[in-house]
Order: C-alpha cells, then structure tokens, then sequence
C-alpha cells in the first residue's frame, strides 16, 4: 500500500511540471477527496485530521494571497479590474494561479501520504526494501522523539517548577522559561538517540545484504496505473519540447 | 568467554581513564557480576566487549586486548559483536526497534535482521517467550504493556537471538522485589548456555547467583573472585557499595527497620552488635 501511495506522490508532483494548470485543479481537488475519504489516504489518527484540516484552510489562504499579489505586482496584458490606483492584470492572475494550484498539489500529495502513513509502517518499509540504513535510523529516531517528547517536555515542566520557575505563569513567564525546558530537553534528546542507535545496533540492525528480507513492491493496479501516468507524462513533456 | 587485558580506555585525548587497565577472565558458561558506583565504568566496560564503543565511539582511547568467544581484538572490537554478543540496556523501551507495533513483531525484527524467518524464526520466538513465561503477551501490542512486562520482553528481543555472551546493564535496577526474583531465576536457568556478565551497584543480585563478583571502582578493579571471598573482604567495599535488598542485611537488621544501608555501616553494626 506504501508503494501506491508513494507512486501517488510522483504522479502529482510530475503532473505539478507537466500537465496545464486547469489540468492540475482536478487533481488537486482529487488529492483532497482522496485525503478525506478513501481509506488508503485517509490521515491515520485524530490528531492527523485535524492538521489535513488545518491544512486545507491554511493552503486556501495562502494560494488567495499569491493570486492577488501576483494579480498586483505583474502589470503585463490585459486589465480585468480597475480601481484606480489598484489594477488586476490577467497575466498576473494566471501566474499566480499555476504558482500556487502546483505548490497546493505537490504539499497535498506529500502531506496526505504521511498523515495516512505511519512513521513506523515507512520504516519498516524503506527497511525491507533495501533504503539506507541511516534513512531509516534517522526515521526511528525521530519516532522514538516524538512519541516520547510531550512526555518529556511535562517532567522537564514539572522539574522546573519544582525549582520555582513560573513555567506556567502567562506567556511572558513560559517564555522566559523557554531556554531552561530547551536545554534539557536536547540534552536528554540526544543522549537517549545514541542510546538507541546503541541499542539497534546491538539486535543486528541494519541487517547486512544477504539477510534483508526484501519486499518484492506489491505494485497494485492502481500503482502501475499511476507510474503508467507518470511515464506518459513525463513522455509527453519530452515530444512537446523536442517538437 | 569473556577477557580482558589491560584495558584502558578513555573517552577522548586527553581525557581521564574511564577504564584503568583492566584484567580479568569469565569462563564460558559462568554467570560474573560487575559491582560498582555510579561512574565506576561499568557500562564503558559492557560498550567495549559489545563492540558498540569501537564502532560509535571514534574518539575514544583505547588499549590492551579484549577476548570474546575465542576471537581476540586489540584493544576492542570495532564492530557489533551480533549475535554472539546480545546486550540489554537499562532503559527497556530504548531496546525496542520503533518497527513493530507487537510482542511477537518486535521478537521477530531481531530474526529478521539474522535472516532468519518462516517457522523456524516463529519456534524461536515461542521458546524466547516461554523462557520469560510470556507467551500470553505474544500478540499484545507494546504500548499496553507494564513496565515489568517490557522488561522482561526487551531482555526476550536480545536472547531470541541467541548469544553466547549476554552482558546485562543493571538488568534489576528498576524492578520490584517479585520481577527480580523472576530474572534471578532465568539468568540461573541460562547458567551454562552463556557466559553472563551482569552490571548492579546492589550486590543483592551478585550474592543470589554470581559464579564469580568483580568490583570497579573508578575503573580500577577491587576485587576479582568468588562469593565467599566477597563476602570475605566485602568491608573493603564499605565506600562504594550501597546494600539495599542483600538478604544478609535484611535478616540482621529487619528489626532495626534500616532498610538501606552501605557496607560500612553494615560493617559498624556488626561492630556494634
């Protein structure tokens, strides 16, 4: 399943270069419905929805923002709104359009394949079928890191107030307390990372060549379909240039 | 087998000596119990025979020789001893690989990384789980478990592989009197399987079933020999030994309600009484 959802990734971020803008506003949409509904890429936990929310509204936004300022700044073609001293050109609008509908599509691909994806189920993945051994460290790390960091950061809170810090006292006394939760909180960070790098290394990891259990990539339909795409598009790209 | 020759070793140049030229032989088989305070060198001593403070450790200053299992390394192994050499942390949930979300997946990772899968990797796992009397947790994920429980699973991740040298970091440092009474008992019944090297600052552990007790102290050695001559000289140790569960200690001074005591006031108690 990581393997569709990864062709996925290039499918958009090929169609992001390849394919007209008009094009790309279907396949953005599709990455949104497909981030809300379909099971495979739906977000993988509470938490992670409401980010893809958050990142939705955010991304309108944002894509409003560089249309309109584009629509300002480029002065070239037609005018499609006078108000005086504010004029909005076409070209303006039309650039700012494709800038922003394929940065939208290539962070929506990303971020759906990792709020559905689990950090441990693309470790084991990029494991299995043969990624570097660092890659996948760093992503176990990171894991280890997150999972443990809400509880870290409440013992380094409650040790600070133990001592007196007003770690909970407003804003200005959480920022002045910010430094004394940061310094332990790296500290205590990496030593526990060399730990574990330690202690990976001492169950055998990364296994050497021969005993890797490779994954043979379960390439569905829909997988093959999509690099299909790609092939195409990226086919297409090429006559187009050299024609 | 486990041996070492002078071993010194430093984390860097220029550096104290974390180890002061060591030396010292476990036979195969046997089970020795590393005693010392906190900063004696214990865990410097289990990374240089595991091999992990050769690989990681680049800076580091070494010299002498260490033997493990026939192969001698001058001064210390420069790569991973596994399998031959299995290892548990003191934190248990250091040890697990963040790949598995079960008991039966984390045990399988080690295999995995062997090469070895299918019935023969699932035999394993059952005898590893038995062996801890945890084959109930078998298709529990690890977040449910207790801490006893992901103790006793990560020590199972490290023995499913079968090493011939287990070397244990404080292996009952965080347990209670029930989960140390558990792990007394399967270090014994692995007596003769492996040679066990196990570290503690508590010589409780050491005095149930240690063959042989070596005492570090600032990286020197106090003492290399059996329980009796422990015992024996254990007035030596009065500075650096903390005696919290030793059954002795108990007997003596239950009625006293003294529920932790070092040596040497052990040793003025005894003057006294």
């Amino acid at each position: 399943m990581i393997a569709t959802k990864l062709a996925f990734v290039l499918f958009c971020w090929t169609a992001a270069f390849a394919l007209p803008t008009a094009v790309q506003v279907v396949f953005m949409h599709a990455a949104f419905v497909l981030g809300r509904f379909l099971p495979l890429f739906r977000p993988s936990s509470a938490q992670a929805r409401r980010l893809y929310v958050r990142f939705l509204l955010y991304a309108g936004l944002l894509s409003a923002v560089v249309v309109i300022l584009n629509a300002l700044f480029v002065r070239n073609g037609e005018v499609l709104l006078d108000l005086g001293i504010v004029q909005f050109s076409r070209e303006g609008v039309e650039f700012g359009l494709r800038v922003s509908v394929r940065l939208v599509l290539m962070s929506t691909a990303v971020l759906v394949f990792f709020l559905s994806t689990p950090l441990r189920d693309l470790a084991a993945f990029l494991d299995s079928s043969g990624a570097p051994a660092v890659l996948t460290s760093v992503l176990l790390l990171s894991l280890e890191f997150l999972e443990r960091l809400p509880q870290r950061i409440e013992q380094i809170f409650t040790a600070q107030e133990a001592r007196g810090a007003p770690v909970r006292a407003g804003f200005a006394g959480r920022f002045r307390s910010l430094f004394s939760i940061l310094g332990p909180l790296i500290v205590s960070s990496i030593v526990e990372s060399v730990e574990r790098s330690h202690a990976l290394a001492l169950r055998g990891f990364p296994a050497p060549p021969e005993h890797r259990i490779r994954i043979r990539l379960p390439l569905t339909i829909p997988a093959w379909s999509l690099i299909a795409g790609v092939v195409a598009m990226v086919g297409w790209k090429l006559w187009e240039s050299f024609r | 087998m486990i041996a070492c020759r002078s071993l010194h070793v430093a984390y860097g140049t220029g550096q104290p000596d974390v180890l002061c030229g060591l030396s010292f032989t476990v036979p195969s088989g046997s089970i020795c119990a590393l005693l010392g305070p906190t900063g004696a060198g214990k865990s410097t001593l289990l990374h240089a025979l595991s091999g992990t403070l050769g690989m990681f450790h680049h800076a580091a200053q070494c010299s002498g020789s260490v033997t493990v299992n026939e192969e001698t390394f001058m001064p210390v192994p420069r790569r991973v001893l596994f399998p031959a050499v299995g290892m548990l942390m003191q934190e248990p949930h250091l040890q697990f690989s963040g790949m598995a979300e079960t008991v039966e997946g984390e045990l399988k990772w080690t295999l995995d990384n062997l090469g070895i899968i299918g019935d023969a990797a699932q035999k394993q796992i059952s005898v590893a789980l038995d062996r801890f009397g945890c084959s109930t947790l078998r298709a529990r994920t690890l977040r449910s478990l207790s801490g006893g429980e992901l103790h006793r699973i990560a020590f199972a991740s490290v023995l499913v592989a079968r090493p011939s040298v287990l070397l244990l970091d404080e292996p009952v440092a965080s347990l209670d009197q029930n989960a140390r009474a558990q792990v007394a008992r399967l270090l014994d019944s692995l007596r003769g399987d492996a040679t066990i090297l196990f570290t503690d600052s508590d010589p409780d552990l050491a005095m149930r079933l240690a063959d042989r007790i070596i005492v570090l102290d600032s990286g020197t050695l106090r003492l290399d020999g059996s329980r009796k001559t422990f015992l024996d000289t254990v007035d030596a140790f009065g500075d650096i030994l903390t005696v919290t569960t030793w059954p002795r200690v108990r007997e003596r001074f239950a009625a006293s309600g003294l529920s932790s005591l070092t040596a040497r006031r052990l040793r003025r108690s005894l003057g006294q009484t």
